[in-house]
C-alpha cells in the first residue's frame, strides 16, 4: 500500500491552493459571513476554471476526475478561507444524485447547465417537525405537498432534489421515498424562513414550504439503488473535507503567529509548552486526513468498505476541526477573539458544519450498529 | 464538609431568579448589537447586586468572594455576558478595595455602587507578559502624566473609574494609577468587534499627556506588578465562577429542552452514548464548582491561594468550552442556530479560557508552585 499523490493529484492541489491564494480574500470573507452572504462572483469563477465539475465526467463539462481529486480540492479551498471553501463545496450537493442516479436526459438538462450557467442545487432532505413531505402521482407525474427545513442553499438553489414519500401504488400500506428535481422556481416552492447560524454565514439555510407543486413525471431520480442513503455518504466524505481544511488552516495560522508574537522576550513558538499543544493538533489532522482520503479513494474504488469508513472519517475530521480551531484562537491569545482575524470565524464555521447535516452521536451510533452487525 | 448557602445567599439566587426573564429577553440584542446593557446594570445597581463586594460603610453590600461567586454563577447560567459585565467590574474594584487609601476610598467607593469600574493592563507588546508594559507615568508638579495605549480592557469604554498600570521614571517595574475618565488625555479607542461576551466588548484606552492627580497613586511606586497580582488570584476566581454558569447552564438548557421533546425519531436523550456524556458533563461542573468555592473561601478565610485560585479558573474555563461544545451536539442542528443559546454560551466561554491569564500562563504559575 503506497501513500502518495499522483504527479497529477499535486498539480491539482497546487491549482487549487493558487486559485484560492489569488481570489479568497480573508477581509472579503469576514464581509460576506457578517452579511450572510453567498460569494457568488468567487463561485462563477472555481466553475468557470473547471474546479467544481472537476468529478463530473467530461461529457457533461467537468475534468472527469474522481471524489478524491474533488476532496483535494475543497480541502485547499477550506483550508485558505473557512466560509468560502463551504459554499463553493455546496453549491453542488445535489449534483451527485444526478450523476449517479439521474437519466441521460436528467444530467443533460440540470447538471450541465451548473457549470455553464453557474446555478447553484441541493438536496431537501430533512423534513420539518410538523409536516412529511409527500408525494401523489397524477396524470402528468406528482403533486408534492409538505415542508423541509435546515435546505442548506435553498433560498438561492436554481435546482433542488426532494426527498419526498410516496405511497407504493401496489401496496397502499407501504410508503417509499423517491428523489424528484424541483425548480427553485416553480410554483407551490416557498421559502418560508432563513436560520441564523453560528458559522457557515454565507450560505443560507431555509425552510421550504411545498404547497400542491406539480413536477413533471421525467424530474423524478429512479434507480434500483437508495439514492438517499448514497447521497449521505458521500455528503459525509465532504463534510469531512471541509472540516480537514478548516483543521489545516487553523493550525497553519497558529503556527505563524507563534512565530512571530514575542512574549518574555522570546518567540512564542519556543515555549514547549505550545510546541506540545501543536504536536497534538499536527498528530490530529494527519490522522483525520488519513481517513478522509481513504474514505474517498473507497468512494472511487466503490469499496465495500465505504462505510463505516466514511461515517469514520466525517466524526474524526469534524471533532479535529473544532478542536484546531479551539487551540488555535487559543494560541493567538486575545487577538484570537477579534473578529478583525480570520480564526474566530472558523470555529463557528467547523461547529456548525460539525451539527447541521447530521450529528456525530450519529456517526457513533451508526459505527456502533455496524459493529454489533444490528 | 458539604458547600452550605446561606439564607443571604439563597435570598441573592432568589432576587436573581426575579430578574432572570428580563435579563434573558436582552441577551440576543447585546450578542447582535454589542450594546452595553446599561438598562441592566441600573437594575444589578438598584437591587445592590453591582455594590456587593463595597464595604457597607460605603452603602455597599460588604459581601465576601464566595457570595460574589454564587451570583456570578447564578447569573451566568442564563446570561454569561450579563455576568461578565459584573465580574468586569467586580476586577476594576479589586485592586481598589485592596490597595486604596481611607482617602481614595472616600471618593471612589461611593461612586462605584452604580459607575463602573475597570482594570487595564494589557497593551500590544504586553499580553502574557506584564513586562512589556510601556505606558510611561512621569512626575509633573502635583500630578503625574500619562502616555500609552491599554488594549482589550474589559467594558473600558463603560467604565467611569480605571486602574491603569504603568512604567514609572525613576522607578522599577508597574506603577499602579486610579485614573477617572474625566481627566484630561484619557479617551477611548478602538472598541473590538469580539466573537462572545459581546455585552462586554474590549476596548482601547488612550493616555495621551492625561493629567492625573498626584492623590491617584494606588499604592506604592513600583508595587503595580504585585497589585495586578493580588487583584487577579482574587478575581481568577470569579471568572470561574462564571465558567461553571455557562457550563451548568448549557447543561440544564440540555435536560429542559428534551422535556419539550427533540423533532428528531429517536430522542437524543434517550441514547445511552448521550446520557454518559451528559455524566461526564455533570461531574466536571460539580468538581469545577467545587474548585471554585474552595478558592473563594480561601480568600474569606484571609489566606487566598495564589494555586487554588489559578487551578480553579484553569479547570472551570476549560470545562465551560468542553460542555457548551457538547450541549451544541446534543441540541444537533438547532444547537448551531441562534434560537437557542448554547452556540452563544460556547462563544462565550471560549473567551473566558484566555483573559485574566490564559490557561497556559495559569499552567506555567501552578507548575511553578509545584516545583518550588
Amino acid at each position: 500500500m503506497e501513500f502518495g499523490l499522483t504527479d497529477t493529484q499535486r498539480d491539482i492541489q497546487r491549482g487549487a491552493r493558487r486559485f484560492a491564494e489569488k481570489e479568497f480574500d480573508s477581509k472579503i470573507g469576514r464581509d460576506l459571513d457578517k452579511d450572510g452572504k453567498f460569494p457568488k462572483s468567487i463561485f462563477e469563477k472555481a466553475c468557470r476554471l473547471g474546479w467544481v465539475g472537476i468529478d463530473y465526467p467530461e461529457e457533461y463539462g467537468g475534468q472527469s476526475f474522481g471524489l478524491f481529486e474533488k476532496v483535494l480540492v475543497i480541502e485547499e479551498f477550506c483550508r485558505r478561507d473557512s466560509g468560502i471553501g463551504i459554499s463553493i463545496s455546496l453549491a453542488d450537493m445535489a449534483s451527485g444524485i444526478i450523476l449517479r442516479h439521474g437519466d441521460e436526459q436528467q444530467k443533460r438538462r440540470f447538471l450541465m447547465p451548473l457549470l455553464e450557467e453557474k446555478w447553484i442545487n441541493t438536496v431537501a432532505a430533512t423534513d420539518s417537525v410538523n409536516a412529511r413531505t409527500k408525494a401523489e402521482e397524477d396524470p402528468s407525474g406528482y403533486v408534492v405537498s409538505g415542508k423541509k427545513s435546515f435546505v442548506v442553499n435553498g433560498s438561492i438553489a436554481n435546482t433542488i432534489v426532494l426527498f419526498c414519500e410516496i405511497r407504493s401504488s401496489s401496496d397502499p400500506d407501504t410508503v417509499k421515498p423517491i428523489p424528484l428535481i424541483v425548480e427553485g422556481d416553480r410554483e407551490g416552492v416557498k421559502i418560508e424562513g432563513r436560520k441564523t447560524t453560528m458559522g457557515m454565514r454565507m450560505v443560507p439555510v431555509n425552510e421550504i414550504a411545498f404547497e400542491q407543486v406539480k413536477i413533471p413525471r421525467d424530474h423524478c431520480i429512479g434507480g434500483e439503488e437508495d439514492s438517499l442513503a448514497a447521497f449521505l455518504t458521500e455528503q459525509r466524505i465532504r463534510t469531512a473535507t471541509q472540516a480537514l481544511g478548516i483543521a489545516q488552516g487553523a493550525f497553519e495560522r497558529a503556527i505563524e503567529h507563534a512565530k512571530i508574537r514575542e512574549q518574555f522576550g522570546r518567540k512564542i513558538i519556543q515555549f514547549q509548552g505550545l510546541q506540545f499543544m501543536l504536536a497534538e493538533l499536527c498528530t490530529q489532522v494527519e490522522a483525520a486526513r488519513s481517513l478522509v482520503y481513504r474514505a474517498a479513494c473507497n468512494y472511487d474504488a466503490k469499496s465495500s468498505d465505504l462505510e463505516p469508513m466514511a461515517s469514520m472519517a466525517r466524526l474524526f475530521a469534524t471533532d479535529v476541526a473544532v478542536r484546531a480551531a479551539v487551540d488555535s484562537i487559543q494560541i493567538h491569545g486575545g487577538i484570537g477573539l477579534m473578529k478583525e482575524y480570520p480564526i474566530e470565524r472558523m470555529l463557528r464555521d467547523a461547529k456548525t458544519i460539525q451539527n447541521l447535516e447530521e450529528t456525530n452521536l450519529l456517526q457513533r451510533a451508526l459505527i456502533g450498529k455496524r459493529m454489533t452487525g444490528l | 464538609m458539604s458547600i452550605q448557602l446561606s439564607e443571604k445567599h439563597k435570598s441573592l439566587i432568589q432576587k436573581i431568579g426575579d430578574m432572570k426573564e428580563k435579563i434573558v429577553s436582552r441577551n440576543r440584542t447585546m450578542d447582535e448589537t454589542q450594546e452595553f446593557p446599561w438598562d441592566i446594570c441600573k437594575m444589578f445597581a438598584e437591587k445592590h447586586i453591582l455594590d456587593l463586594p463595597i464595604p457597607e460603610k460605603y452603602g455597599g453590600g460588604g459581601s465576601d468572594s464566595f457570595t460574589c461567586c454564587v451570583v456570578i454563577e447564578e447569573i451566568a447560567r442564563f446570561s454569561p455576558s450579563a455576568a461578565h459585565m459584573l465580574a468586569g467590574h467586580w476586577l476594576g474594584f479589586t485592586p481598589l478595595e485592596l490597595y486604596c487609601t481611607s482617602v481614595q476610598k472616600d471618593e471612589y467607593f461611593p461612586r462605584l455602587r452604580s459607575e463602573i469600574a475597570a482594570f487595564a493592563l494589557t497593551e500590544p507588546a504586553a499580553g502574557s507578559d506584564a513586562g512589556g508594559v510601556i505606558t510611561k507615568a512621569e512626575r509633573k508638579g502635583n500630578n503625574f502624566i500619562l502616555n500609552g495605549t491599554k488594549i482589550y480592557c474589559t467594558q473600558g469604554n463603560e467604565a467611569k473609574v480605571v486602574t491603569i498600570f504603568s512604567t514609572f521614571t525613576g522607578s522599577k517595574g508597574l506603577t499602579a494609577f486610579i485614573v477617572d475618565k474625566s481627566f484630561s488625555g484619557f479617551s477611548v479607542g478602538t472598541i473590538e468587534n469580539q466573537m462572545g461576551m459581546r455585552g462586554t466588548p474590549a476596548a482601547e484606552l488612550v493616555l495621551q499627556d492625561c493629567v492625573v492627580p498626584g492623590g491617584n497613586l494606588l499604592g506604592k511606586e513600583g508595587q503595580g506588578f504585585n497589585i495586578a497580582m493580588a487583584t487577579l488570584d482574587r478575581t481568577r476566581p470569579k471568572d470561574a465562577a462564571l465558567s461553571v454558569g455557562i457550563a451548568q447552564g448549557a447543561l440544564e438548557y440540555v435536560l429542559d429542552y428534551s422535556k419539550k421533546g427533540f423533532p428528531s425519531k429517536v430522542p437524543p436523550l434517550k441514547s445511552q452514548g448521550v446520557q454518559f456524556m451528559l455524566a461526564d458533563m455533570a461531574i466536571a461542573v460539580q468538581a469545577a464548582r467545587l474548585m471554585v468555592y474552595e478558592a473563594a473561601a480561601l480568600i474569606d478565610e484571609g489566606r487566598v491561594s495564589t494555586q487554588q485560585s489559578s487551578m480553579a479558573k484553569c479547570f472551570a474555563t476549560d470545562t465551560a468550552v468542553k460542555i457548551s461544545d457538547g450541549a451544541i451536539e446534543i441540541l444537533g442542528a438547532e444547537g448551531i442556530t441562534a434560537d437557542h443559546p448554547v452556540e452563544m454560551f460556547l462563544r462565550d466561554a471560549k473567551l473566558l479560557q484566555i483573559v485574566e491569564g490564559t490557561n497556559q500562563i495559569q499552567r506555567l504559575i501552578i507548575s511553578r508552585i509545584l516545583l518550588s
